[in-house]
């Protein structure tokens, strides 16, 4: 090639680009740019699919498991392939409420920082009681039906981490026993010191993570306290105060309340209807009593007047010939 | 003939890239194909365990179960929610219907007016058809009766039938 000297003296002699390198770079880098945009894109659309698709699967998990004639029913934990976030929240409005479910599993790329939580999975005929965020690749379930004073709900008790019930009362340290022990990360113990760094339950009084104070010696009643939090609970809602934060306890009861309402207008009505055909129960205007109740519901401390009702309706049917339910 | 060779490369280049490019997006579609259609076939696994777990739920949901027993409905609710259209969305269902299996009487759906002379108590829908035939159960339908003036229970054998809601209606 034959350079020549500018006028300034400066040489021309430099890397020659031609158009067609010009046009390969850019063009290239072009294409490089949006397909490493798109395959951003699709990872993380997928991840979102995932995540919802697995809340879908956590939601429908609990269907088959109601109980019927059992007290509470424990089933097998269920073991994702990895880590994974649970977020539980629950909205009390609407007729009967809702709980709505959002999972994050932890990225497999990268940093390995959990992805943003899928889409929310609301169901509105389950009562998930849970902590708000829970964590971990095991998750554990039990589930507890709860009467007043006929079935109204199964409480779906969700946990990863592992709970150490420091001397329960008799009643419930059977109740406990059964819960699946500790292949379902729940221990009983004696002590606090036995309890290494599990999350410690109490009944005596001792300094630990939730307290429970119990108004019977069954503990058919009473207060959990948790996080400087009162939690007022009767029968088997013990085990949700325990196992649920505190909003989202407050708001299932909540929604409990709404169910019971509607379900003692449906007694009210069968008792109407079945009384035209022999079964004469008496029981109508306690059941529209205990809708009235259930429907005024405001606050936790509510439950135990409700309760006060619905066991005097228990010893009314349980002396009837003709029973309402 | 110089430029004319470098045409030809700015020619060649440009239909290499376009080729490469058009490539990429025949290997994207294809991506999207095969997850599109395993996405669907993913979805029809999760409704048809929805279905599945959701026909044991409603036998044994309180406001069908007949006095606590497993897989017992109660044939004297059921005529009580026929007005109660508000638990058709709680219960996640298109609708319900409880055919008595036997005995037989007429093949008659119940009404108020019939009750209990009839064999199909259908809640929520009007569907001459039922949508999910193979989605059913069976279970014991159970009601009050009164007998010489006493009130006894009285269960004969029948199938819980639901329509569901298709997934994304």
């Amino acid at each position: 090639m034959n350079y020549k000297k500018s006028r300034y003296g400066l040489s021309k002699k430099g890397f020659e680009m031609s158009f067609a390198w010009l046009f390969a770079i850019i063009v290239g880098s072009a294409i490089l740019i949006l397909a490493v945009y798109f395959a951003v894109k699709l990872i993380n659309t997928e991840q979102n699919g995932v995540n919802t698709q697995t809340a879908k699967e956590f939601a429908n998990l609990f269907d088959p498991l109601q109980t019927s004639v059992e007290e509470s029913k424990v089933a097998a934990p269920l073991e994702l392939m990895t880590e994974t976030q649970v977020y539980t929240s629950c909205n009390p409005s609407g007729e009967f409420g809702t709980n709505i479910i959002r999972l994050a599993e932890r990225s497999t790329f990268g940093d390995k920082n959990f992805t943003k939580p899928g889409e929310e999975i609301s169901v509105n005929n389950q009562y998930i009681f849970s902590e708000n965020k829970i964590q971990g690749k095991k998750f554990y379930f039990f589930i507890k039906s709860f009467n007043m004073p006929f079935k109204i709900a199964d409480l779906m008790i969700v946990y990863s981490e592992k709970y150490c019930f420091v001397s329960p009362p008799a009643l419930l340290n059977t109740e406990i026993g059964n819960l699946g022990g500790e292949s379902h990360n729940i221990i009983i113990k004696d002590s606090v010191n036995g309890c290494g760094n599990a999350v410690t339950v109490c009944f005596n009084g001792e300094k630990c993570n939730i307290n429970v104070i119990c108004s019977t010696d069954d503990c058919e009643s009473g207060v959990v306290k948790k996080e400087n939090k009162e939690i007022y609970f009767i029968n088997s809602l013990i085990y949700s105060a325990i196992f649920s934060s505190y909003d989202n306890y407050r708001c299932n009861v909540q929604r409990i309340a709404k169910r019971l309402s509607h379900l003692s207008e449906l007694y009210a009505d069968k008792a109407r209807f079945v009384s035209g055909k022999g079964c004469e129960t008496g029981l109508y205007g306690d059941m529209v009593v205990l809708k009235e109740a259930a429907e005024s519901y405001s606050k936790l401390e509510d439950l135990t007047q409700i309760d006060g009702l619905a066991r005097e309706i228990k010893i009314k049917n349980d002396n009837l010939i003709c029973q309402l339910f | 003939m110089k430029e004319k060779k470098a045409q030809l490369k700015i020619q060649q280049m440009s239909f290499m890239l376009i080729a490469v490019f058009v490539f990429f997006m025949l290997v994207l579609l294809f991506y999207l194909v095969i997850s599109l259609s395993g996405l669907k076939n993913t979805a029809k696994n999760l409704e048809s365990d929805r279905v599945a777990g959701m026909i044991t739920k409603i036998a044994s949901t309180p406001e069908l179960i007949f006095e606590d027993q497993p897989y017992s409905i109660d044939a004297d609710k059921l005529m009580v929610l026929k007005n109660q259209p508000n638990y058709l969305s709680f219960l996640g269902i298109n609708g319900l219907t409880v055919e008595r299996v036997y005995p037989k009487v007429k093949g008659v759906e119940c009404s108020l007016g019939n009750y209990p002379e009839c064999d199909t108590i259908k809640l929520f829908t009007d569907n001459e058809e039922t949508e999910s035939a193979n989605e059913g159960a069976f279970v014991a339908l159970c009601r009050k009766v009164s007998i010489e003036g006493r009130a006894e229970n009285k269960c004969e054998l029948a199938r819980l039938l639901i329509n569901i809601k298709p997934v994304g209606k």
